[in-house]
């Protein structure tokens, strides 16, 4: 399924999220990590012990970028300021690539604190596509749109979220991040199956997958907190993302989040060494050099 | 890398977006700020954005339980209690001394322009102060209304009214606000404000600790750390009996209550009965950080604290 695209991107492995709680862990080289990944809103431009982790991190592992503050999908246009500090920080971190959400998160100015949904249509693909260009021209490096929970539709959207997604992905020739946490709490809240909403996203631009934890409310709808241990639907995602999506051959990394509910780090290890085993399980056999793929007849 | 990855320029950071997508946001721009978000949201509901709100029948269950707050109590203390404060402070000090002040913080931090969230950068002088309370109350006095000022004005936005506002200084030289929404995204966010001794710019991070740990280790430790001067208002609390916003003064250096009530608002001079329970309980007592963090962590149980500083 690897499109050519995902060949400009480093095959990193299994990562972790780098977090407060777990930087002096990562501070050391660990078996369970091959990556770490950087909220660049969290350290840019910043001294004291945010430095310090971040510095210590990427001396031990690749890194990668994964922003919340670009509002790619906002009316307002790109923060000057916030591109030429990312910039900044990509030089002195050098990542794998550069990620942000396919949202908005402000609009005249106001911030939201929260990913928000964009109206669905080609004329806004095609400006969001523009404006991931022009993330990607101020940062020089290639970028990963994630597709977002969400928990309010826009009825006046023409397309689906896969289809935009894949309108956008494809107009800004850059890769997609799957977050399987993500597919499955919309379609818990929404409805619909998450094997077939995966299916029906560009997997074919899937460079990276995140995978985290959700919460369930009490009103039944489920939110993406990333503060719960992995739920077995995500697994299952996961499991079938990757039959269909080799590690290494096109999925380049794994990414394990957690943000909130910190466990001890033992507990966030067994998890990585699940998705580990997951890496293991798909990564491509080789036979004289060519990789030999998952029969696909196998698959469910 | 030296060449541009695609061929485009500075006008790619001017495109104009589609009239749809802005009428779009504009709908969300107004909806999330509104003042009267339960109509707003029927009215979205005709118009398009709330078709489907699994999100907002969950913010709209939580939000009950902070409506009289933000109908009854903060918007309140907003009317009366700033330009009282105000007026207050320059019969005190003399209008020359406050606005010497109010040019100090706006020249000092002329628009720090966090990437995120800008509101607290619409205020940073005065959120900045928070930490200076012991030193300068009068000052201390204007945050504080401002800081109410920021809680109504936020507080109509059905994603943020549920966060609590907290001032933590972090070490080694920075004071932050975290606003903490567990109950609609979950995630936590930390935003630095630039302090009165060095400029930092204004950075977010996603909050990563529990509340309660977080007050009794880093805030106590910096304190401690620091022999900041006492006492430091420490509490800030809702008091959905009076619809007041109270403020708990405190000794953490030594780890004491001091048990002072300071409620801003237009109801009565009094605690929440929760709160005057503790306070009572503890009043004069030299309480260590763990209960000193109980004390905190029963109050965010409780769904009264707001935050603290």
């Amino acid at each position: 399924m690897a499109s050519t695209h995902t060949n400009l991107f480093p095959t990193l492995g299994v990562g972790l999220g780098l977090r407060t709680p777990y930087a002096a862990h990562l501070a050391q080289p660990l078996a369970t990590v091959d990556w770490v990944e950087i909220t660049p809103e969290n350290y840019m431009g910043r001294g004291g012990h945010y430095a310090r982790d971040w510095q210590q991190a990427t001396a031990h592992y690749p890194c990668a970028l994964h922003g919340v503050s670009l509002s790619l999908g906002s009316v307002d246009p790109l923060s000057k300021a916030y591109l030429a500090d990312l910039a900044t920080f990509v030089q002195a971190a050098n990542p794998a690539w550069v990620s942000d959400h396919l949202s908005f998160s402000s609009t005249y100015g106001q911030y939201y604190n929260d990913l928000l949904p964009v109206l669905r249509t080609p004329a806004t693909a095609q400006y969001v596509a523009d404006r991931i260009k022009a993330v990607e021209d101020a940062v020089q490096r290639p970028m990963l749109v994630e597709h977002i929970s969400y928990y309010v539709e826009n009825k006046e959207s023409s397309l689906t979220e896969c289809d935009f997604v894949g309108r956008v992905v494809a107009a800004a020739n850059c890769g997609l991040l799957l977050d399987v946490n993500n597919v499955v709490v919309n379609c818990l809240n929404h409805g619909g199956d998450p094997f077939a909403y995966a299916a029906a996203l560009p997997l074919e631009r899937a460079v990276e997958i995140h995978v985290a934890g959700f919460t369930r409310m009490a009103e039944g709808n489920v939110i993406d907190t990333h503060a719960n241990a992995v739920d077995d639907a995500v697994w299952a995602l996961l499991d079938w993302v990757l039959q269909r999506c080799p590690p290494g051959e096109q999925i380049k990394g794994i990414l394990l989040e957690r943000d909130g509910n910190y466990p001890p780090f033992e507990e966030l290890e067994a998890e990585l060494r699940r998705i580990r085993a997951f890496w293991a399980q798909y990564l491509p056999k080789r036979v004289d050099g060519v990789p030999v793929l998952v029969e696909e007849a196998s698959l469910p | 890398m030296s060449q541009p990855l695609n061929p485009v320029g500075v006008a790619q950071y001017q495109l104009l977006p589609p009239e749809a997508m802005v009428a779009n946001q504009a709908q969300w721009h107004g909806w999330l700020l509104s003042e009267d978000s339960p109509a707003r949201l029927k009215q979205l509901d005709a118009s398009g954005i709330g078709a489907e709100l699994p999100m907002a029948t969950d913010a709209a269950g939580k939000l009950l339980q902070y409506d009289d707050l933000l109908q009854g109590g903060v918007s309140g203390a907003v009317e009366g209690l700033f330009p009282k404060t105000v007026a207050l402070l320059t019969g005190l000090f003399g209008v020359a001394q406050v606005a010497r002040w109010v040019f100090a913080y706006r020249t000092r931090y002329p628009n720090p322009s966090p990437y995120f969230p800008p509101m607290f950068a619409q205020w940073p002088g005065f959120v900045a102060l928070l930490p200076q309370l012991a030193t300068y109350p009068a000052i201390a006095a204007i945050a504080m209304a401002e800081w109410c000022y920021l809680q109504a004005r936020l507080a109509p936005n059905p994603v943020i009214r549920n966060a609590t506002f907290t001032a933590c200084p972090e070490p080694p030289n920075e004071t932050s606000i975290a606003v903490w929404n567990p109950s609609v995204v979950g995630h936590s966010f930390l935003y630095p404000i630039p302090n009165l001794w060095q400029q930092w710019p204004g950075r977010s991070e996603k909050k990563d600790s529990d509340p309660a740990e977080w007050l009794a280790a880093d805030w106590q430790a910096w304190l401690h750390q620091h022999a900041v001067p006492t006492p430091t208002p420490l509490l800030f609390y809702r008091n959905p009996e009076s619809h007041t916003v109270g403020l708990l003064a405190a000794n953490p250096t030594i780890g004491g209550v001091v048990a002072t009530i300071q409620l801003l608002g237009r109801g009565p001079v009094i605690p929440s009965t929760a709160l005057q329970a503790m306070a009572s309980q503890h009043h004069g007592q030299l309480l260590s950080s763990p209960q000193w963090g109980g004390v905190c962590q029963a109050l965010y149980n409780s769904h009264l604290l707001l935050g603290w500083q």
